[in-house]
């Protein structure tokens, strides 16, 4: 229990210090050595810092800030960051926060995602939209499924927030990744029927 | 009568809240409140009836009934036999519920009975239609409800309101008028 909100509190500390670097999300886990962190990122570079020293501060804020025991951090780039909820998510609230109008980020962001091969994507954007009632503007497509072992397994969430003049927007995006298989898919193997004649000829054969 | 006391910023979804609520009870049993400016009275005649002043400063306190969804107990047909007026707060509500009418309202009034309908948030219009279904005798468990509206605009996009409707029919009750509204702004650019 302590281990997971010390865990949710790093993530939260790291995702607003690496907000420029697109942090995706971390690793952390437990070695003889001390703790290993693995920083997911889209541009790795900017975690990593001028002759390593971003990641030499960063390295030693959580030692002594979250007393994490020798912290050895690693820097992974996120290969496809359309498929990542997390950067997604910023990139939406960040279109908000420059004035773009709602519906065209929702549109812009569900088109990159479900280019980037994704099954399927859900993106919600929530608040006084333009309208003094609070609501939710709904855009989803492809396959999502919302309970079960795929949703469980494979589906992905990650929450953002946009802050405007009217008030904190909320923005959720879901992605469905490209999955090889789902539990439960259904294959069929065909058994190959011999032709009649070549089932005779073997009796034949074996009959002597 | 029913009271709405205007305590929210005027916009056109408050206007069409106001409206449909006013088709819903009719005309003379709604009356909007606390109308601070002459402008917007006059503006809101057109609705209901209007007065400008503080719904406890034309009511005997005693003899109203807040609908504050807040508040302990539920609204029954019984609370009627010795009540005047029921008031409902003019306020668009924030999502998550942000308590403002037991802040703007419920508080001010100690000696009115304060009520709820159900736990989850109402628009201005469904409440008013659900205190006057109440009043005409039918208890609040023989209302069906739905938590939320989904108004589709196309196959990707729809738009949430989270706000409990009541059910007409096995249909959410809501103005055709906001509907459009909720279109025209989803999808203007």
């Amino acid at each position: 229990m302590r281990d997971a909100v010390k865990r949710a509190e790093v993530d939260e500390f790291l995702a607003k210090e690496l907000e420029r670097a697109g942090y995706a999300g971390v690793d952390i886990t437990r070695t003889p050595l001390g703790t290993r962190i693995t920083v997911y990122a889209m541009r790795p570079g900017l975690v990593i810092g001028r002759r390593g020293q971003s990641i030499r501060e960063l390295t030693k804020t959580l030692e002594e800030k979250f007393g994490l025991e020798n912290p050895q951090i690693a820097v992974a780039e996120v290969e496809v960051p359309e498929l990542d909820p997390n950067i997604m998510a910023h990139r939406i609230a960040a279109a908000l926060e420059r004035g773009v109008h709602f519906r065209r980020v929702g549109f812009w962001a569900l088109n990159r995602i479900m280019s980037a091969g994704a099954f399927g994507a859900e993106i919600i954007i929530s608040g006084k939209l333009t309208t003094e009632r609070a609501r939710y503007e709904k855009y989803k497509t492809g396959y999502l499924p919302k309970a079960g072992e795929p949703a469980q397994k494979y589906l992905r969430e990650a929450v953002a927030h946009a802050k405007l003049k009217q008030g904190i927007h909320g923005v959720k995006v879901r992605i469905m990744p490209p999955v090889k298989e789902f539990p439960d898919t259904v294959t069929v193997t065909v058994k190959e029927e011999k032709p009649p004649s070549e089932e005779v000829e073997e009796y034949a054969t074996a009959e002597g | 009568m029913f009271v709405i006391e205007h305590l929210d910023r005027v916009g056109k979804w408050l206007i069409i809240e106001y409206r449909h609520a006013a088709k819903l009870v009719g005309r003379d049993k709604l009356l909007i409140t606390n109308a601070e400016s002459k402008r917007l009275a006059e503006a809101l005649k057109g609705l209901a009836r209007v007065d400008r002043r503080r719904v406890w400063e034309i009511f005997d306190q005693e003899k109203l009934i807040v609908l504050d969804p807040q508040a302990e107990h539920r609204l029954s047909p019984r609370d009627f036999e010795d009540a005047e007026a029921v008031v409902v707060g003019g306020i668009l509500g924030d999502h998550p519920p942000r308590g403002r009418t037991r802040l703007l309202l419920t508080e001010k009034m100690p000696a009115a009975k304060a009520r709820k309908l159900f736990d989850a948030q109402l628009p201005i219009d469904a409440a008013i239609y659900v205190a006057y279904q109440v009043y005409l005798g039918k208890p609040l468990e023989e209302i069906p409800l739905c938590q939320e509206v989904e108004i589709r605009h196309d196959e990707v996009h729809s738009t949430v309101l989270p706000f409990a409707y009541p059910l007409v029919g096995g249909v959410p009750l809501i103005s055709e008028e906001l509907v459009e509204h909720v279109r025209r702004t989803a999808l203007r650019r």
